[in-house]
């Protein structure tokens, strides 16, 4: 059998096709256990972006399956993709914060949507903020934030409602060196908490620091996947 | 669910004031486009006015002979009313008729003699009588000229085919205005409908960063699109309140020209205070649906994240 229990993100067979010819991810399959640290590496254009939107129900797959926590999202509707993104943190590049609520309110966004009262948020929130240690920075606004800061801001939101999996899509692709390692080491201490991160990067330090798993992807198609590897490219 | 919606309200009060100044630009197009409106119902309503005003200078005086007996003229009388196309008639009987004569003519030593001189009132009794439209005239006029009438009537004749011309002018005149005024509402009303629509797309488009992140954070498409359909009914409200409040003023200065121009008792201050409910809730309905019909075209395409 393809797919166990013992799996938490699950890709069988997925193509990924835009129009009119271009294949972005081709017949890729990846099992992703809970708990496990995953980089996808790879250059740009290879399909990382695209497999970290297919996670999220951004994008669909033109054919294969995928299945996220024992769940069926190959042809998920519309209607539950709100359900699937409640159970998934995701942090950017570009951070993608809501630009006119300041720091707490970004981060109890998350929680509103999926209807936690406010006794429970008033909890949560300063809980996360302090894991990523914007302790004094609650009330600000993003513009007023750095871009280290900001994407901290993004992983308290990712982790508020306690996801079992946290995607990162180049979380350090904006960040100067001593903020890379400071988000890389959050995303490690996330991962020591029992989450499961799957890291989507082009960053052959970060990567080659880690010692983590690395799937590799060259031209959509997955061609390495070692356990404790490094960036092949 | 209450908590949600408590949280949309308060996500739409919070939208509203941390965008002030697109929030400030939006309500003054609204508040535009509601005074526009308005003016174009004052203007509709100065029409209908000045249209009812040359309406009641219009009337048939039929004169009976003075061998027609009261009874007689009676009978006609009632027959008229039972048209559809007649709104009043006044009967003067010959006393009255022959005051009103001598009223007229007080001045003249002649016509005063030649009344002296005469034993019998020379005059028969007479109806006035107002037809419901312009139009229905000439049908109340070949009324009287139904055999078994026409022979009872003293001066009709002699003045019909001149009223009739009158009539016809003005009841072309009257159409031709108010189908002007018709043409202008639609195109005045087509303009507003496209600014307020592309005013509110503006509004939202601003806004589309925000709502893809909101969908990819988890919100449902009801609870993002609920902070912005209340933005619309409070934009409506609030533009429906500005409005009014400034028309008062408005209406105050333009009032003594408009009681000049028109001799009758009509008062555009009155008008406007007695008909302010009404105003206001046909502008913030029509407002409203409009609001929203924009708001969830221009959602629409960014929720599809």
């Amino acid at each position: 059998m393809w797919y166990t229990k013992n799996t938490v993100i699950v890709f069988k067979g997925v193509s990924k096709k835009y129009p009119p010819n271009v294949y972005a991810l081709k017949d890729a399959t990846l099992h992703i256990k809970p708990g496990e640290f995953v980089s996808i590496v790879g250059q740009s254009g290879v399909g990382k972006t695209t497999m970290a939107k297919l996670i999220t129900a951004e994008q669909s797959p033109t054919k294969g399956k995928i299945i996220i926590g024992g769940w069926d999202i190959s042809r998920i509707k519309n209607r539950a993709k709100p359900i699937l993104r409640r159970q998934i943190g995701v942090i950017y590049q570009d951070f993608k914060l809501l630009p006119r609520k300041t720091v707490y309110e970004n981060i109890a966004f998350a929680l509103q949507v999926s209807g936690f009262p406010r006794s429970k948020i008033v909890k949560i929130v300063p809980q996360v903020v302090k894991i990523v240690g914007l302790e004094e920075k609650e009330e600000r606004f993003p513009k007023q934030l750095s871009g280290g800061e900001k994407q901290r801001v993004a992983i308290a939101r990712a982790l508020a409602h306690r996801p079992k999996v946290l995607v990162a899509d180049e979380p350090t692709g904006n960040l100067d060196t001593v903020n890379t390692n400071e988000i890389v080491d959050l995303l490690l201490k996330i991962n020591g908490f029992g989450t499961t991160v799957v890291l989507v990067t082009h960053n052959r330090e970060v990567v080659n620091g880690l010692k983590k798993r690395v799937v590799t992807l060259e031209e959509g198609e997955v061609v390495s996947d070692q356990a404790h590897g490094k960036y092949m490219i | 669910m209450l908590i949600s919606f408590i949280r949309i309200i308060k996500f739409a009060f919070q939208n509203f004031w941390r965008n002030i100044w697109l929030s400030i630009a939006t309500l003054s197009i609204i508040v535009l486009t509601l005074i526009s409106i308005s003016s174009l119902i004052f203007v509709t309503v100065l029409t209908n006015e000045a249209i009812n005003s040359v309406k009641q200078l219009v009337d048939l005086n039929v004169s009976f002979k003075p061998e027609v007996t009261l009874e007689e003229v009676q009978e006609i009388e009632v027959s008229l009313r039972e048209l559809e196309q007649v709104s009043t008639t006044v009967f003067i009987s010959k006393t009255e008729a022959l005051k009103e004569f001598e009223a007229f003519h007080k001045d003249e030593e002649l016509i005063q003699e030649s009344l002296k001189e005469l034993d019998e009132n020379p005059l028969g009794h007479a109806l006035v009588v107002k037809a419901k439209n312009l139009e229905d005239y000439p049908f109340v006029l070949t009324f009287f000229q139904e055999e078994g009438r026409e022979d009872k009537i003293q001066e009709f004749n002699k003045n019909f085919e001149k009223h009739e011309v009158i009539l016809e002018k003005m009841a072309l005149v009257t159409k031709r205005v108010r189908e002007l005024a018709l043409a202008i509402s639609i195109v005045f009303v087509l303009i507003a409908v496209l600014i307020v629509f592309n005013t509110i797309r503006i509004a939202i488009y601003t806004h589309s960063e925000e709502i893809s992140i909101m969908k990819l954070v988890g919100a449902s498409n009801a609870f993002v699109r609920g902070p912005f359909i209340f933005e619309s009914f409070w934009y409506a409200f609030i533009a429906t309140a500005i409005t009014l409040a400034l028309l008062y003023p408005l209406v105050n200065v333009v009032n003594p020209y408009i009681n000049q121009f028109f001799s009758s008792n009509f008062d555009l201050v009155t008008y406007y205070t007695q008909n302010i409910v009404w105003i206001g809730l046909y502008e913030f309905v029509g407002m409203l649906l409009l609001n929203l019909v924009a708001t969830s075209v221009a959602l629409g395409k960014y929720l599809d994240v």
